[in-house]
């Protein structure tokens, strides 16, 4: 029979039969409307809340440890180097290892007067990552955010403008945070090698005004020919093929500006040959740009200029504080995750409100900048490159703490891998940390309960299609004469099945659009019920469904499905009927 | 070569009562254009003949081929196929299906078949239509026609693909004499144009006397198969 020809006789029996179409319309679309608002839930879920904790395909691996007298230790050692991740990288499934470290060195932090109206003041502690591992996500975070609006805004100053940007003919500049989670811009000060961690070099000064630094990368990166080569704050510097980029020298007007971040405080004088403010000397200027002057040690008025350390936090940091911090202390809440970015703070390396301090020389003040948030940070804690925490691992404990990792975070090909490279991790010696057990045992509940309400969606839609299949039972019987007349005719048998199953068919579509409509708009209604009175619960994203592409077309699909499978038996019958024995009775 | 053949032809209808034979060891031959009534007492086996002829019922034993098929060896398909391009029926009841309009009832049957696309379909139902003096009729459901009118649009239905057997069972069973001779009438017109086999049932003498060859069944047997 030809489509257009059957599409019409179906259309006209649903017509006749309108009753007994709304009716398993409804039940249809009660279960496709089920079955999507769960579907969206559940990837909600994974997507908005899982893969923000840890991506699928992401594991964190770590040495294995075992209880011994109530304390934990490793077998295998509790800390990995290079030739560890060396060797994870080429275990199978595995497409990314990349080392991580904790800092331990004792520290502390303070900063957020200008935001909530005082200082916090708390203990630091650090997990330092390869910035080019964190970058990607922070720029994703970064583009979820609502930065449009600030980044153009209209300017007379640079003060005007968000931290870091400049007032360039009255617009603000586009400041792109994630770009600066970036190791090249550290300066970690040394006065030898034994300041730096293992396997990095203290390239001294080459003139009196710059300052020595740790090599945290490729020596080559620094090299320059020119001061255009190098950061504002930098000069280049030495002879012929040697000639890099070097930190200028500062000097502060009070020992107090070190924990200032006022504009002008912070900034110092330019070192000359001369002492600052003497007869005779000329005014160099200020640290430029976005540079501060950081003091060689605590107490001292000389430093080099350098840019505030870029520091990434877990969102679920900024949630417990709107959450319970807030309130507590009394405090402001932070509006939204953008407020945070730029605001600058301060570090106090070897120096805690808890555990011995680093001998004083030893000891830095540095600004730190919020650049972005991600969830490998840690909860309570700060994240930052690398090369930060390592060297300054190696400058308080020692340079072999500076080539150690605490764990190692692995890429797997895809989700399919990650069973894969996790028993060959564990075969040596290695198990996942506490995160990522965490974030596979919350995915596992995820997948359950989303399974199990993809069941129960299951179900209402095989009741509706039992509905489905007693509805056109009966118009099956109701019909028998006209489908005999039909046979008469010339009809096939699949010409009669053609028309029974296609009517289902068109009741599982309306039903399943109508079900697709319900569904979106439950999501709407569970969403704005959520921001409303959930507005407080932790890592609670704006929307908590997610609808990809291949959701729209599921509910008709599935509708179709269960309809024409509903209607098949009672079709089967229809074809079975005699024609001969129908058409002789009265 | 004829084009209905039945030899030996018998229906035996099985149920828990028993065995009911209503047709036994009949031999039949029915060539194209011919005009044949079947006659016989209420019981005799004449619709059941007519189900078989028309490739209703396969349930039979001996030997039936329609167009040189044995209707028995074909598989579904062929059989609806066959049906389709080769019989027109006209029911008793006429059959409409009252949820169609009367222009979808007349091109039905060319839907379950590729020999007429949908606008020579409707060309050729209207011409039908047209014939059958009805030519206002397109549009309405059949519960708005009278019996007549019907029975005519039955009529146009079954001519609809020019088929080369035409079965009518009782076709003027519900008309009073002069709509019965015009309904004759019509069909000896249009099956004589299609080269249409024209066979029905009729109890109606008038009707049997317009047919030149008369085959009368009784108890399921072939009594008398002749002219007048």
């Amino acid at each position: 029979m030809r489509l257009g020809r059957l599409l019409r006789v179906v259309a006209t029996n649903l017509r006749r039969g309108r009753g007994n179409a709304a009716f398993a319309i409804l039940g249809v679309a009660m279960g496709a409307a089920f079955l999507t608002f769960f579907v969206g839930l559940g990837e909600g879920l994974r997507d908005r809340v899982l893969n923000r904790i840890l991506p699928a395909n992401q594991l964190e691996l770590e040495p294995r440890s075992v209880r011994v007298f109530g304390a934990l230790g490793s077998p295998t050692g509790s800390q990995l180097d290079d030739a560890d991740v060396t060797r994870i990288a080429s275990l199978p499934g595995v497409r990314r290892a990349l080392g991580r470290t904790r800092s331990v060195f004792p520290a502390r932090l303070w900063g957020g007067k200008h935001l909530i109206g005082y200082d916090l003041h708390t203990e630091a502690f650090f997990d330092g990552v390869p910035a080019e591992l964190l970058r990607p996500e922070l720029a994703a975070f970064e583009g979820e955010l609502d930065l449009g609006r600030r980044r153009r805004e209209r300017c007379d100053l640079d003060d005007d403008c968000p931290a870091g940007a400049r007032c360039d003919e009255g617009l603000c500049g586009e400041v792109h945070w994630a770009a600066r989670f970036d190791d090249r811009d550290l300066a970690l000060r040394c006065a030898d090698d034994a300041d730096c961690a293992a396997g990095r070099a203290c390239l001294p000064a080459s003139a009196p005004d710059t300052s020595a630094r740790c090599a945290v990368v490729d020596v080559a990166a620094y090299a320059c020919s020119a001061d255009a080569d190098c950061r504002e704050h930098e000069r280049c510097v030495g002879e012929g093929a040697g000639r890099r980029c070097e930190p200028r020298r500062c000097r502060l007007a009070r020992e107090a500006d070190a924990r200032s971040l006022e504009r002008q405080a912070m900034r110092g004088h330019l070192a000359h040959d001369c002492e600052a403010g003497a007869a005779g000397c000329v005014d160099a200027g200020v640290c430029p740009g976005r540079s501060y002057c950081a003091a060689d040690a605590p107490g001292s008025l000389a430093g080099a200029c350098e840019l505030p350390l870029p520091t990434v936090l877990n969102p679920l940091l900024l949630e417990v504080f709107n959450s319970d911090m807030a309130a507590s202390l009394g405090i402001a809440r932070v509006a939204a995750p953008e407020a945070l970015l730029g605001v600058r703070y301060h570090l106090a390396l070897g120096d805690s409100h808890f555990t011995q301090d680093a001998a004083r020389e030893r000891q830095q003040v540095r600004q730190a900048v919020v650049v972005g948030y991600s969830a490998k940070a840690p909860e309570l804690g700060v994240t930052l490159p690398l090369a930060a925490v390592a060297g300054w691992n190696a400058r308080f404990v020692g340079r072999a703490e500076g080539a150690r990792y605490d764990g190692v975070i692995v890429e797997t090909d895809g989700n399919e891998a990650v069973a894969v490279t996790i028993a060959a991790a564990e075969r040596s010696g290695l198990q996942l940390s506490r995160r990522s057990r965490m974030a596979r045992t919350f995915g596992t509940v995820v997948l359950l309960v989303y399974l199990a309400l993809v069941l129960l969606a299951g179900i209402v839609l095989a009741v509706a299609a039992l509905g489905i299949s007693h509805t056109f039972a009966l118009l099956v019987h109701e019909r028998r004469r006209e489908i005999a007349v039909l046979r008469a005719l010339g009809a096939s048998s699949r010409d009669v099945a053609a028309m029974v199953v296609g009517e289902a068919a068109v009741l599982g579509a309306v039903g399943g659009a109508v079900g697709l409509g319900l569904a979106r708009l439950g999501a709407l209604a569970v969403d704005a019920a959520a921001q409303r009175w959930l507005a407080d619960v932790p890592l609670l994203p704006d929307e908590l469904f997610v609808f990809p592409a291949w959701t729209w077309p599921m509910p008709l699909l599935v509708g179709v499905l269960f309809c024409a499978v509903g209607a098949s038996l009672p079709a089967r019958r229809a074809t079975r009927l005699d024609p001969a024995t129908v058409l002789s009775q009265p | 070569m004829s084009l209905l053949v039945a030899e030996a032809l018998g229906r035996t209808f099985r149920s828990e009562a028993g065995e009911t034979v209503a047709l036994a060891d009949l031999d039949i031959r029915i060539d194209a254009g011919e005009r044949v009534a079947i006659t016989g007492p209420s019981g005799a086996g004449k619709s059941t003949l007519l189900n078989l002829l028309g490739a209703l019922d396969r349930g039979y034993s001996g030997s039936l081929r329609l167009d040189g098929a044995e209707l028995r060896s074909l598989g579904e398909r062929p059989l609806s196929r066959l049906r389709n391009r080769t019989v027109g029926f006209v029911f008793q009841s006429f059959n409409l299906l009252p949820s169609l309009r009367v222009g979808e009832n007349l091109t039905m049957p060319a839907a379950f078949g590729d020999r007429l696309s949908e606008a020579e379909a409707e060309a050729r139902a209207r011409a039908l239509l047209d014939r059958v003096g009805l030519p206002d009729a397109w549009n309405k459901r059949p519960l708005e026609l009278s019996g007549g009118q019907r029975q005519r649009v039955a009529i146009a239905r079954a001519l609809l693909l020019e088929p080369r057997l035409l079965l009518c069972d009782e076709p003027t069973g519900s008309l009073d004499r002069a709509h019965a001779d015009a309904v004759l009438d019509l069909f000896e017109e249009l099956a004589a144009r299609a080269g249409s086999a024209l066979v029905l049932v009729t109890h109606d003498p008038v009707v049997e006397a317009r047919m030149p060859r008369v085959l009368r069944l009784e108890a399921g047997r072939l009594v008398a198969d002749g002219g007048h």
